[in-house]
């Protein structure tokens, strides 16, 4: 194994020894809290890894499966620099129930570094590997609740949607292999760039089966009947990681791929168009409705995600650098609502309904006060984060004259508009909040701080965030 | 710096104010606000403090560049003057959370002062926007609990917003297909070449969100409701100041000088069906504060009608009409909270109860009526002569809305002071003090009714016949 591959997988190599690490500390019955640190240390030291290959252009790494380049970095940075603050928060959310919560903080250790395999893979191999490291974890975190019939469904249903749509992925990924003779995504590139056709029965089908699988994982709309009740059911926590990290590193995986399979595709564009064009739509149509709120953030995050796909069906520098923008911004917004969620529900009264909102701009100021930060950071009010990404995701349509789909964002940002006015709403409404005090870790109230600074920074001064960006130039990402 | 205060300013205050508690105190805290900000716009314009232009991400092209001239200067020190009046004139109409109330107030104020000083076009829609929030906040929660209006409000513009917003980055794109440069700049956009389809559709997409605003006959549903139903109105509505007007003006006509003139047809249609729509059913309401919505209807349909037939005169009578138009539904609606029922059904012939109240009525809607003496008149003279000289047929339309919109304004004098009295009404008569307020704001009128020259020479230099405003 060369230097180049160590430094590489260094952060790999770091997340399975902390794995191993908290594996040990269970056993030994360690606490709560050790736990906890342990973890995030790991993810600390993983994310400083990530740091030692700076100012490099792509490593070589001695397996074609991977490929750590600046695009990859930076997944990895914002996937483990998401990750530690959930883990901040699932300290804050388990310590209420008074449980050790080891095996969930095990299989969050393990999802993420599934996350880490999937966005520097380069091969449909890994894809496949990564995914399932991810993924199953998952089924265990989101059912966590072993008592309670929701989270049981929730965990469920997951298991068979995701089973059945992991196997139509592999198929896909068969016959891609059958028609190209290879799974490495660079040497698909090539193969397509001299005479191999797209538009070879073997491919295209294999390449709509794949959209099915990424299609489920990122919850675009055929595929998306999962969110709500999964979102329901699993621990709050679990439901803000899915919404970031699963979704996030799936659609940062499709991004590559979409790179390789773009240009001889023209057909697949459209298909992709109308999935994008949907989520934007329904996701906010269905959200209006609710009135729980943790299937209403579910719903949302299909939007938001049709979003992100319109970046990646967008061609030019300004679509890359909306695409990772408003990554970043929507990860870091959706984590200021669960965590403010997460510090406002205790062991008896966890916040489910939109009800139970009521009476929090009274009582809880200051907690209520950063709900509405996030609500509106989420329906796009100026200087927030999500109206800059939305403003570049608009940016990057017009350049590509992306009508239709410009449309659908229109129609889906009134309609959204409405579903996070209600919740603001809610926290007005006068309501009998009789709780005892919350007392909030200063871990947690930091990490709500330093989120709340992020939206509303990155609304003031985008550039402060797009300086850490790779460029992107048709398609290959170079480091400043 | 100090231009950027008369933003920042309000921000701040009004953040503060946010976790105020004591009504007296808010309330005192706001007024001081709005008053800080009446000076400072007047210290800056007389110091010759007129722009700023920081780079805020230049590689987008963005500025934070604001520039202070008559135009926006007249408007903002409207919106101030209005503010502060107001709000001396509605000492504890708000009971409950008063700092969250007049804290969006102060939000608000900064946005209106952001759009109208905003030199650079997404600034521009970034203030816009930040107007629309803290007004939705203030008829949703503090409003008399019709939700609808609020959300209408909401849609309207939010929707004609976002429309702009593509329209903006439609410009945005070509400008730099055509130039190289990314630029938001209104200068640099308004020199470059359009093709008419595209610049149609590029007017249209801003002249969308600057008819809901007007507000113009499509889009004008949402106008009544507010004003039965914000609290404070005088205050939300003084601050809110025409800057519809203000924006087509300021942006649409010069950025699409071609498409205005091809499109000029249907915008004056629009205007002239709103001066007789607005008359119209403000003659049939019965709600006070609905008669002077639709009045506003009415006079923006004619300030339309001026600034689409491309005279120069006919634009700085526009102004001026939205200056004096301001002030006197502002101060019409401010004067009718003392009555407590805004509904003539319920009150009438209050002359004999309330003459001070009577009398500062009747200066009021004659002024609004455009008497001669008063500023509304200045405006008129002017608009009308802009629109004979292009267009004599809807001159004479014009000329007949006029006195449509005469017949609305002397039946609500009539019903109110002379007309029947009914048995229950209490009116709280005004106290000499708050004379010498209306006094001040009718002086004001009757400044500009007698001696405009100073201001008109003011206007004319900012809206001079040539085709790029700018220089």
């Amino acid at each position: 194994m060369t230097s180049q591959s160590l430094l590489g997988f260094l952060p790999l190599i770091i997340m399975m020894v902390s794995v191993l690490l908290v594996m040990f500390a269970a056993s030994f019955k360690c606490s709560h809290k050790s736990i906890a640190i342990l973890s995030a240390v790991g993810l600390l030291s993983a994310l400083a890894s990530t740091f030692l290959t700076y100012g490099k252009e792509t490593l070589e790494v001695t397996t074609p499966l991977l490929i750590v380049d600046p695009y990859g970095l930076y997944m990895m940075q914002l996937i483990l620099i998401l990750s530690f603050i959930i883990v901040i928060f699932s300290y804050e959310y388990w310590r209420k129930f008074n449980t050790r919560a080891h095996e969930y903080y095990i299989s969050l250790l393990l999802s993420i570094t599934g996350a880490l395999v999937m966005v520097i893979s380069d091969h449909l191999a890994s894809f496949f590997l990564g995914l399932e490291l991810m993924t199953i974890p998952l089924y265990a975190a989101i059912s966590y609740f072993s008592t309670r019939k929701s989270s049981l469904d929730a965990g469920v249903k997951y298991i068979i949607l995701a089973g059945t749509s992991t196997a139509l992925l592999l198929f896909g990924m068969a016959l891609i292999y059958a028609q190209s003779g290879t799974m490495n995504l660079i040497t698909m590139g090539e193969k397509l760039n001299s005479g191999l056709s797209v538009a070879e029965p073997l491919f295209l089908g294999g390449f709509a089966l794949m959209l099915v699988g990424v299609g489920f994982k990122i919850s675009a709309v055929p595929f998306h009947l999962w969110t709500p009740d999964v979102y329901d059911g699993a621990p709050l926590p679990v439901a803000a990681y899915l919404a970031t990290i699963s979704k996030g590193a799936s659609i940062a995986l499709f991004f590559r791929l979409w790179q390789v399979v773009a240009p001889g595709a023209p057909d697949a564009a459209w298909i992709i168009a109308c999935m994008a064009g949907l989520s934007m739509v329904g996701g906010n149509l269905l959200a209006l409705k609710q009135d729980n709120l943790k299937r209403l953030l579910g719903y949302s995050s299909i939007a938001h995600f049709g979003y992100i796909l319109m970046t990646i069906l967008s061609f030019g520098s300004t679509a890359s650098e909306a695409f990772l923008f408003y990554l970043s911004a929507y990860g870091a917004t959706i984590l200021l609502v669960f965590g403010a969620l997460i510090c406002l529900s205790s062991a008896n009264k966890e916040i489910v309904m939109i009800s139970d909102l009521h009476g929090l701009m009274k009582t809880k100021r200051a907690l209520a006060l950063v709900l509405t930060l996030g609500f509106f950071s989420l329906m796009g009010i100026p200087f927030t984060a999500i109206f800059m990404g939305k403003i570049l995701v608009i940016m990057a349509g017009v350049e590509s004259s992306q009508w239709f789909l410009l449309t659908s964002l229109l129609l889906s940002s009134i309609v959204g508009l409405f579903v996070y006015l209600r919740l603001v709403n809610a926290l007005f409404v006068q309501g009998e909040n009789s709780d005892i005090t919350l007392q909030l870790t200063p871990w947690a109230s930091s990490a709500l701080a330093l989120l709340s600074v992020i939206a509303m920074l990155l609304g003031i001064w985008p550039t402060l965030a797009t300086d850490l960006m790779p460029l992107a130039h048709d398609g290959m990402f170079h480091s400043e | 710096m100090m231009l950027a205060m008369l933003i920042a300013l309000p921000l701040l205050f009004g953040f503060f104010l946010l976790f105020i508690q004591g009504q007296k105190s808010a309330w005192a805290l706001c007024l001081a606000a709005l008053a800080v900000d009446f000076l400072l716009l007047i210290f800056c314009y007389y110091a010759g403090i007129l722009e700023v232009r920081v780079p805020w991400l230049s590689e987008w092209g963005l500025y934070f560049h604001l520039r202070l001239d008559a135009l926006s200067g007249s408007l903002a020190l409207v919106a101030s003057l209005m503010g502060v009046m107001a709000m001396v004139g509605s000492f504890g109409q708000i009971f409950s959370r008063p700092g969250l109330y007049y804290g969006n107030l102060l939000i608000l104020l900064a946005g209106v002062n952001g759009v109208l000083l905003a030199a650079d076009l997404l600034l521009f829609f970034i203030c816009w926007e930040a107007m629309i929030l803290p007004l939705y906040f203030a008829i949703s929660f503090w409003g008399h609990g019709n939700k609808r209006a609020a959300i209408q409000f909401f849609i309207f513009t939010q929707g004609s917003g976002l429309l702009m917003l593509v329209a903006i980055l439609g410009l945005y794109f070509v400008g730099y297909a055509q130039t190289g440069v990314f630029s938001f700049d209104p200068q640099l956009l308004s020199r470059i070449m359009l093709d008419e389809p595209t610049e149609i559709l590029l007017f249209s997409g801003f002249m969308i969100a600057f008819l809901v605003k007007l507000p113009a006959c499509p889009f004008h549903v949402w106008i009544a409701d507010i004003f039965a139903d914000a609290p404070l109105a005088p205050v939300l509505m003084g601050i809110m100041v025409k800057t519809g007007a203000y924006a087509i003006i300021r942006f649409a006509l010069p950025l699409f000088p071609n498409a205005s003139l091809t499109l000029a047809p249907v915008m004056i249609a629009i205007g002239v069906f709103g001066i007789f729509y607005g008359a119209l059913l403000a003659y049939s309401q019965s709600d006070i504060r609905k008669i002077l919505a639709y009045s506003t209807i009415s006079h923006m349909g004619m300030v339309l009608i001026a600034l689409f037939c491309h005279h120069e005169l006919a634009r700085i009578g526009a102004v001026v009409l939205l200056i004096t138009g301001s002030i006197t539904t502002g101060s019409l609606l401010l004067l009718f909270a003392e009555t407590k029922s805004y509904n003539l059904g319920n009150i009438g012939g209050i002359f004999k109860e309330a003459p001070k109240i009577s009398v500062i009525t009747l200066f009021l809607v004659m002024a609004s009526v455009g008497l001669p003496l008063f500023g509304n008149f200045v405006g008129e003279w002017f608009v009308m002569i802009g629109i004979f000289a292009t267009y004599e047929p809807i001159a004479v339309l014009v000329g007949l809305g006029l006195v449509v919109s005469a017949v609305y304004h002397l039946r609500l004098v009539k019903r109110l002071l002379f007309g029947k009295s009914h048995g229950e009404q209490k009116i709280t008569e005004l106290s000499s003090s708050r004379l010498f307020l209306y006094g001040g704001l009718i002086a004001f009128l009757l400044i500009i009714g007698l001696y405009p020259a100073p201001l008109l020479s003011n206007l004319a230099d900012n809206l001079s016949e040539s085709r790029g405003q700018y220089d």
